[in-house]
């Protein structure tokens, strides 16, 4: 199974909301999402389903070509779930009533969805109507749906909004597991931490494009990652030259590349480091928040910069 | 059953629909009883101007007209015609519910009398070389009218029926019934049922109900086809507790009576069971149109009231052509008014004869065939979630 998306552009009207947009996944993968709100993660997820117009470029599964006719966009509909919003499910029937009719909708067989609920510990409130759920429990049923549709490939937007960090260690499990069955999971989420728990690479959106591709098994770039105030930063560059590459994230956060230096130099930088007492110090590549910050938030990569 | 088991437990579950099918089952239930207290008119008032009228032409037609052969059987004729309008004017006042007080034995020549006084009309019709032909003419009923009023009295010698003299009794109820329930009734059930049966879908549980791999088409039948049986579930049922509840308080009357149908030619007979089963038929199959339609809208346009107020006023179409005349009586929209088309109230009105009974079905297939083509092409757009409906583009 694969899926690719070649030169998808979406637009509203005049506004451009995705350009260029060219994706190619491989079955047995999860791929985070990322981006702030309102970039295009939904508008991309809702353009894989031709929930909106398509004013560009051509969705591919398995190398077949799915176009916006009736019978293609049906079939699609057979490849590909789209995550329920929790808003949107039907307030007078049970979660169980809900995991069935995805199972019954995609046609797969019920003996599954006792496993299901199970598997998400929602034994103890599936029967009852939903308008007495949380929000939790309500994002646990929509996760449950979602494999109960049991499709090959599955767009989870924000698939971990409203739950309780057990809840998101429950599904991040399960998505694992879903992963060893070979889907092709899409997750757009906030918590850039846990992405770092599960995904195989993480995409990131800016100005309507894939901007960056964080491939999280290739090998990266090791860093020291330190946080430091003002005066320690000040002291830290009358002591080191900081090389290129240096990243201050959200000004008090700096990221050192290592790769030019050798062994004993970065004993001599940390022992630098040590010794500015700084609050905390980490070492290894860049996960999916730092790259986040220096993508969208207040990020330096000079010393000039820096000291502005 | 996929799909279908879900829309049909979505629907159940709606308190909305529940409400609509209850009003409507206590409204067709207690028909029977809403009907008892509409005032009836008996052809009491006619068989009392007959007379006079023909009281008249005895003063206005000259003496010497009456005179040789020719004459005599018109004054014989006349006379038998008044003493014939006489008794039926008696009976008529005498009539007292379901009885004649007094006069038990003279019911039975009511029929008789009847079938006599349109057989001298006729003869009288004949009669073109009688002097005053056109003045005795002048205040007879058609030819065409006085036929089928033969058929009539036929008919009920032919069933060994009497006339039903009681307006209340459960099988004229029940035709009376069905007559209300094809008409505005029935847009408006359908409207009211299926006014939001998408709308509700596209605004409250949109990411849920997209997406699925079952066609619009297909989802757009399975839910009219629903809602069709919950209402003729309904209508059924109110209908039998409402002939229940007649019976019960009323006489039973006959389902052989006959009721006169327009099948282009002239107008024909038949039993009140079929004309009744007639009218559910074509009901049926209007109904089913209406609920597609008000089904498609609910996904078009996603506002109840604009769906309620556009299906109710298809019931309106025909009388566009009321003022200006239609084009063809093959136009579907003529026969949306099922019961004047029946009767051939319609044909008369427009002076289309081919306005028939024979056409309702085939123009009902015309308007199947053109709501299916177009919602296929109207499902070929996407309802997206906050920009309504949109085109799909190229790719």
């Amino acid at each position: 199974m694969s899926l690719e998306i070649k030169g998808l552009q979406v637009s509203y009207g005049e506004r451009s909301i995705l350009e260029q947009i060219n994706i190619q996944l491989e079955n047995g993968q999860i791929v985070g999402l990322v981006a702030p709100n309102g970039t295009g993660k939904t508008s991309l997820f809702n353009a894989v389903m031709r929930f909106i117009p398509i004013k560009e470029g051509h969705i591919l599964i398995d190398g077949k070509e799915y176009t916006s006719s009736d019978k293609d966009v049906l079939e699609l509909h057979k490849q590909v779930t789209f995550f329920p919003d929790q808003a949107d499910l039907h307030e007078n029937f049970s979660g169980k009533e809900h995991i069935q009719m995805y199972a019954d909708i995609w046609k797969k067989k019920n003996h599954s969805i006792e496993e299901i609920i199970d598997r998400l510990q929602m034994r103890g409130y599936v029967d009852r109507k939903v308008e007495t759920y949380s929000l939790g429990m309500r994002q646990r049923l929509c996760f449950a749906m979602m494999i109960a549709a049991d499709t090959p490939i599955m767009l989870m937007d924000e698939v971990m909004n409203g739950l309780d960090p057990e809840n998101v260690n429950l599904v991040s499990e399960t998505l694992k597991e879903l992963r060893e069955t070979g889907k092709i999971i899409f997750v757009s989420s906030h918590l850039l931490h846990n992405l770092d728990e599960y995904a195989d690479q993480v995409i990131f959106l800016k100005d309507r494009k894939v901007h960056f591709v964080y491939q999280r098994h290739v090998k990266a770039v090791d860093f020291y990652k330190v946080l430091l105030d003002g005066e320690q930063q000040k002291l830290l560059m009358d002591k080191w030259n900081l090389p290129p590459g240096t990243i201050w994230l959200n000004q008090d956060k700096l990221c050192i590349p290592l790769e030019n230096y050798s062994p004993q130099q970065q004993i001599e930088l940390f022992q630098v480091l040590r010794e500015l007492e700084t609050e905390s110090l980490e070492v290894g590549a860049l996960g999916t928040a730092e790259y986040y910050t220096h993508l969208y938030g207040d990020s330096k990569t000079t010393i000039e910069e820096a000291a502005e | 059953m996929g799909l279908a088991k879900w829309h049909w437990l979505k629907l159940v579950r709606e308190w909305k629909t529940r409400i609509i099918l209850i009003a409507f089952l206590i409204f067709f239930s207690s028909f029977s009883l809403f009907y008892r207290q509409q005032s009836l008119d008996l052809p009491l008032d006619e068989a009392r101007s007959q007379y006079e009228v023909t009281q008249q032409l005895f003063h206005i037609i000259p003496e010497a007209h009456f005179e040789g052969e020719l004459g005599t059987e018109v004054y014989d004729l006349l006379a038998q015609q008044q003493r014939l309008y006489g008794m039926q004017r008696y009976i008529l006042s005498e009539k007292e519910g379901n009885t004649v007080e007094a006069m038990v034995s003279v019911v039975d020549n009511y029929l008789d009398n009847g079938r006599t006084i349109a057989e001298n009309q006729l003869r009288l019709w004949e009669m073109t070389d009688f002097e005053s032909y056109l003045v005795l003419t002048g205040t007879l009923p058609d030819r065409e009218e006085l036929q089928q009023e033969l058929a009539f009295y036929t008919y009920l010698d032919d069933h060994q029926l009497n006339i039903e003299w009681n307006p209340y009794s459960a099988s004229q109820v029940l035709y009376q019934q069905a007559e209300l329930i094809v008409g505005i009734v029935l847009f408006v059930f359908a409207a009211l049922l299926a006014a939001d049966r998408f709308t509700q879908d596209q605004k409250n549980n949109w990411s849920v109900t997209q997406g699925n791999p079952i066609s619009w088409k297909k989802q757009w039948h399975q839910r009219s086809a629903q809602l069709w049986g919950l209402m003729w579930i309904v209508t059924g049922t109110g209908m039998l507790v409402s002939y229940g509840v007649s019976v019960v308080r009323e006489s039973t009357g006959s389902l052989w009576y006959p009721i006169g149908v327009f099948f282009g030619e002239k107008i024909e007979y038949i039993a009140t069971w079929q004309y009744i089963g007639m009218l559910v038929f074509l009901g049926m199959i209007l109904s089913y149109i209406l609920l597609l339609f008000s089904t498609g809208l609910s996904w078009m346009i996603r506002n109840i009231y604009l769906t309620i107020g556009l299906t109710i006023s298809v019931y309106f179409i025909p009388y566009i052509w009321q003022l200006m005349g239609p084009f063809s009586s093959w136009q579907p929209s003529l026969y949306l008014h099922i019961v004047p088309v029946v009767k051939g109230a319609t044909a008369a009105e427009l002076g289309i004869s081919s306005i028939n009974t024979w056409k309702i079905v085939l123009s009902f297939g015309v308007c199947l065939l053109l709501l299916e083509g177009i919602f296929a092409l109207i499902f070929q757009l996407i309802p997206t979630k906050t920009m309504g409906l949109k085109r799909r583009e190229t790719s």
